[in-house]
Parts: C-alpha cells; structure tokens; sequence
C-alpha cells in the first residue's frame, strides 16, 4: 500500500507538470538566465514571469530568447548560396535545431519542396509563439 | 525532496553539471555544420538552448552538446541550480492552479536557502540535547510537542483535550498546529531554525515554504503513548502528513541512532531541569525498575516504526551515531546541515610541495570521476603536439631551442582547459609552475578552479619521499647514480624553497583552498578530497 502512494503522486505530479507546461517554462527561463546572466537572478525571473503573465492574462507577447533575427540567422546557415528557398527537410531540420517543436508539418510550398524565406519566417514566429507560451492553454 | 519530479527534469541538471557525464559515443560526421550551427547561432547572439541536450544530426547520429564554461561559473556563483530546483519542486508537491502566481510569490521571498531539519531517533539518544544545542548556535527555533501543546491559540486547545483525553492527536491537527507555529513572528528572523517534537509515531512536515528564512529543527521525544503501530501505517502516515503539509518538509533529517543497552543505560539517568526544560544525565542515579518496562517498549516502539520514518525521509537523511560524546555528535550533524550536494563539473586544482603525491591523487581522483588528467609538465609536450595555432607557436619556440615565454605556457594552459574534453568533463589540474602570475591568471580566467586543495607536507618528509623516488632499489648502485641523485636532491630543495615562498601568495589568490595533510596513507588523502569535492557549504 505505501509503494502505490509514491506512484499515484508521482503520477499526479508529472500530470499536473505535462498539463501546466512547467518543463517547458523551466527551460526557457533557464536559457534565458544562462544567456543574460543577470547580477541578480531572482530579480530577472521575477520580471520574466511577470511579462508571461500579462502574455496570458492580456494577449501579449510572452517573453523569448529567440526573436526574429535569430530565425533570419537560421535561414541563411541553411541556404548559403542564397537562393531564399529551403527544402522541407532542411526548413524541418532548422526549426527543431532552434529547440520548436508543433512544427507546421504543410507549409506552403510543400508540395514543391521549396520553402520560401518568408514562410520559413512566419511558421518559425508561430512556433516561437507556442512554445514561449507554456502556460495551460483555456 | 525531488522525488515526485519526472526524470527528464533530473537529466536537465545531472547531465549536463555532473561530473559523471560521460559524452556518449558519437559517429562523426563529416561535415560539422551541426556542431558550427549551433554555435554560430550562440555567437550570433541567438539562444543557447540547455535543452535538447542531444541535437539529432542529418545522419541521424547525436552529439552531446557542450556548456559553455561561462555558464557552469555564472551557475556556481549565483546558484542557480538550486533555485531551479526550489521552484520545481514546490510546483510539483504543491501543484498550485496557477503556477505562475506560486513562482513569482515564491522568489519574491528573500531566501530559499532555508535548512529544515527533523531529527529523529529512539528514547534517550540525545535529541533534546542536540536540537537546543543547534538551536542556541544556529539561532534556531525549537519546535516540540510540549510547546505545540503549550500554544494559546484554538488548535492548542483542541490539543490539549485530546492529550489530556490520552487520545491521539490527529494528524491534520498536529500539521495545523505546526503551521501556525512557523508563521509566527519568531519565525521571520533570519535563518531560525524550528524544530518539532512528535510521539514517535508521528513524523510531520515543518516549516512552510512562506514564511521564508524559516528552518525548523524536529526532534522526537516520546510522548506518554504506547501505541505500536505497524510499519505501513507510520509511513503512510508520514507520507500523508508531509504531503498535507503543503510542501512543508524538511530539507534535512538526521537520525540518531545507538545500541539498546546504551539507550536503558541513559534513559535510566535522564532529568529534566524544572526550570529551563533542559534535559541533562545524572549517572549516578539510582535505577528506577519500576519505569525499566516502560523503557523497553518505548525502545521496542521506535523500532518498529524507524524503518518506516526513514523510508519517508530517505532521501534527505543521514544516519549519526549516538553513541559518541555530544560535541562529536553536534560537530557532525552540523556539516552535514551546512552542506549540500550539488553535482557541478569539477575544476580542481591541486598544489602542494614536490613529493606530496599530487601526480598520485590527480590519478586516483581522475580515475573516479572521470576527468581529464592536465600536468602541466606535460603541457608543452602536448602543445608541440596538437595541430591548431597554440601547437605553432609552442613549436616555433623548441625549433629554435628558445625557453617558452611565460605568456604563452599561460595561454597553452588556458588553450588546453578550453577544449571539449576539458570542458565536458571537468579537470584536475597540477604541477602548476609556481608562480603567482600563472595562479593569478588561472583565477581570472574563465577556467577558474572551484576547488583547490594544499597539500600541506613538512619538508623533511618532502626531500625523504623524493629521494625514495629515485633510489634505485638494487644494490649495484655506481657512484654515477650517487651523484646524480645528490644533484636532484638540489633541485628538489631548490623547487621546494620556491614552493615555499609562494605559499603565502597561493593561499592569498585561492583564500577558500582546503589545506590537507599529505603526510598520511594514499587513501586517506584520497578520501578527505573526494569528500570535499562534492560537498558545497553554506555561506550565509
């Protein structure tokens, strides 16, 4: 009887963690520690939670490391020779590298097996946008 | 405390600051645009993502990914781990709606260094003693189920009735009772320590999370009860408790534990000072039989039902000896409270006198933890050897048969702990040349050691080991061999003579270096650094 006690709460726990998104929301306030380095950590966090919260209570923008510029940056490593078009595997293959996951799986130009520039950048800002909003969706 | 949270939460931290982790297997592939991709995106001020921790490949292999060292010491510094960890962990016992809320309440508090502590053990091994002791020093509050009873507030009394009624009394009482203890005023100060008291039976959760410096200290002592309970109650009771306890529960428990004739023996002989509630031993007390069937089953009491307490407290316990004088005792529960375990990577640097057994122990040390091995002696014939732009300039040096500058053994040293298998999985550095400029350097450099030991060693024993080094051992030894080793005996003395007149400037660049005695068997040294090595103490 006191084996199924540690379990059920350990189901309940990691339930409740899938359900909140607390990992993810761990990991991007931890990559976002680590990158800016802050005097004062618990000062920053503080901030950080609290531009999520207004991200859920009022639709705005919930906090990230990456942004535009860094999907910009991703896109060129991937098409050197500039020709603003990526194929499906290396679009796929950036994005996950960039650490999205609920990837856009039909993109436009999918079909062809040529990714535009600026699908490549709006399917990454929606990505972005999931996965910086790690709290339960209503 | 982390025992409800899914394992990938542990790998975020274990894999990537432990020491033990060894980088897996790796195809390699040709091209390293993967490798370079993500480390373009760093520099191109991009993130840096902690996680994945593996980074799938076009050839579907995977690399292990590589912390900068510029994280490793901002996370030392500021602790972040912990933090993180404190912020996990509440989430995952409390499970509040809204776990932003709970975080952002959470850090608004001021520590969350906040050693609770429970201890726990059979009649007359001394609880009492120790938790006023840790109380008086630590600047503590001592929570017992005396003073719980004493409390004037309405769950006090409901208390009070049910002792009185020589009931029970009930679990959420008790845990309500203790609530409303920590959250009062005295609790606020900064670090106090509370502790509690239960019937043996009971092993409740302290200290909440809010009332922030608050560090309750339990100890048991037993109560006029003589209910036995079974096994799987007690623990199913603690369980329930700590977790009713709305993530109150003791970062620390500390059993106390001794032979059973010691315990008749001083349970016979105890006291309790009318006055101030101290309990203090007469031995010469005459024995009182009447109570020896009391003692046996109290004794009998706590033996059942230790298993189940330690069980609930497993992860977080630590089992001392009773039987030893007091002082030993307090000395032991108090490092063991003042540490903590934190898996970092380790950056060790060992000094000390020629013939110390530094070459010895790096090994012994490497070998255990899997680091990578660096002697400076070594250095330069490793420079000379690699391939990249620190190896040309190492080698226009010996071509010419030149003496290397300093600068650039300094920038060898710091090429050498950059690379990935420094990096990955941490160093033990030694044979550092003595000079306080390369020391200095080390420090300021982001390879900075985060542990350095002094192997302390008299002289006499310095010059007798390095001479037992390099007597050959058969007896046809020729007066050339003689000489030669009196010219090394005089670059021993003279190495040694720099030694010691850097060692005050050493231990002034390193001020927080552990000094150990190396004049001892191999494996005692060994064992006194491999306990420093994974212990952080408290700086309050």
């Amino acid at each position: 009887m006191d084996v199924k006690i540690t379990t059920e709460r350990e189901k309940e726990a990691a339930a409740y963690l899938e359900k909140h998104k607390i990992f993810d929301l761990m990991r991007n306030l931890t990559s976002m520690l680590f990158f800016y380095r802050p005097d004062d950590p618990k000062e920053f966090l503080i901030e950080k939670l609290e531009q999520l919260k207004q991200a859920r209570d009022q639709g705005q923008k919930a906090p990230s490391l990456l942004s535009h510029s860094n999907l910009d940056a991703a896109f060129g490593i991937v098409d050197p020779a500039n020709e603003r078009y990526v194929t499906f595997a290396q679009y796929k293959q950036a994005l996950i590298s960039l650490g999205m996951k609920d990837i856009n799986e039909c993109p436009d130009g999918v079909n062809d097996d040529k990714i535009t520039y600026d699908t490549f950048i709006t399917e990454g800002m929606l990505s972005l946008e999931k996965c910086s909003a790690t709290y339960k969706q209503p | 405390m982390l025992i409800f949270l899914p394992p990938r939460l542990w790998l975020l931290e274990s894999q990537l600051f432990s020491s033990e982790w060894t980088t897996a297997s790796v195809p390699q592939s040709r091209k390293e645009r993967e490798e370079d991709f993500l480390f373009f995106l760093a520099k191109e001020s991009a993130a840096f993502l902690l996680v994945p921790l593996e980074v799938p490949t076009m050839e579907d292999g995977v690399r292990p990914l590589r912390v900068p060292p510029q994280m490793s010491i901002y996370a030392d510094q500021h602790n972040v781990i912990h933090l993180v960890q404190t912020m996990v962990s509440g989430l995952a016992v409390d499970q509040p709606e809204d776990p932003i809320a709970y975080l952002l309440l959470l850090l608004q508090e001021s520590s969350v260094h906040v050693p609770r502590v429970v201890l726990l053990g059979p009649p007359a091994v001394g609880k009492t003693t120790l938790a006023r002791k840790l109380c008086a020093d630590l600047g503590a509050v001592h929570v017992t189920m005396e003073t719980l009873l004493d409390d004037q507030s309405q769950l006090g009394e409901r208390a009070r009735r049910c002792a009185l009624g020589r009931q029970e009394v009930p679990d959420d009482l008790l845990v309500d009772l203790i609530q409303e203890r920590l959250k009062r005023a005295d609790c606020f100060n900064t670090l106090p320590c509370g502790g509690l008291s239960t019937s043996a039976s009971r092993v409740s959760g302290l200290g909440s999370r809010r009332t922030s410096s608050n560090s309750p200290a339990g100890s048991e002592s037993p109560a006029g009860r003589r209910h036995s309970q079974t096994r799987r109650q007690v623990f199913a009771r603690a369980s329930c408790l700590r977790e009713r306890g709305s993530d109150i529960a003791p970062a620390s428990s500390v059993l106390l534990d001794a032979g059973e004739d010691v315990l008749l023996e001083r349970r016979r002989g105890r006291r309790l000072d009318t006055l101030t509630g101290d309990a203090y031993r007469e031995t010469s007390a005459r024995p009182r039989d009447d109570a020896a069937e009391g003692r046996a089953s109290d004794l009998q009491r706590h033996r059942c039902e230790v298993t189940g307490m330690s069980a609930a407290y497993r992860h977080v316990l630590k089992t001392v000896d009773g039987d030893q004088p007091p002082t030993d005792v307090y000395q032991q529960v108090v490092a063991f409270l003042r540490t903590r375990r934190c898996s970092r990577t380790p950056r060790v640097l060992l000094l000390g006198p020629p013939g110390s057994g530094k070459k010895h122990q790096a090994k012994m040390l490497s070998d255990k933890y899997k680091m990578v091995d660096v002697c400076c002696c070594d250095l330069l014939r490793w420079a000379e050897a690699d391939p990249s732009w620190i190896g040309e300039e190492v080698r226009t040096y010996l071509q010419h048969n030149r003496p290397v500058p300093n600068g650039v053994t300094l920038n060898v040293l710091q090429e050498r702990l950059n690379r990935a298998d420094c990096s990955q999985r941490g160093w033990i550095l030694h044979h550092l040349p003595c000079d306080l400029q390369h020391a200095k350097h080390l420090k300021r450099s982001l390879n900075a050691p985060n542990r350095v030991f002094f192997l302390e060693l008299t002289d006499a024993v310095c010059l007798h080991r390095t001479a037992a080094k390099r007597t050959p051992t058969d007896p046809g030894v020729d007066a050339a061999t003689v000489r030669e080793c009196d010219d090394n005996a005089r670059t021993v003395a003279h190495a040694l003579g720099v030694y010691r007149t850097h060692t005050a400037g050493l231990q002034g660049v390193f001020p927080d270096g552990v000094h150990v005695d190396a004049d001892q068997d191999p494996r005692y040294v060994f064992e006194a650094l491999d306990r420093q090595l994974t212990v952080q103490t408290h700086t309050h």
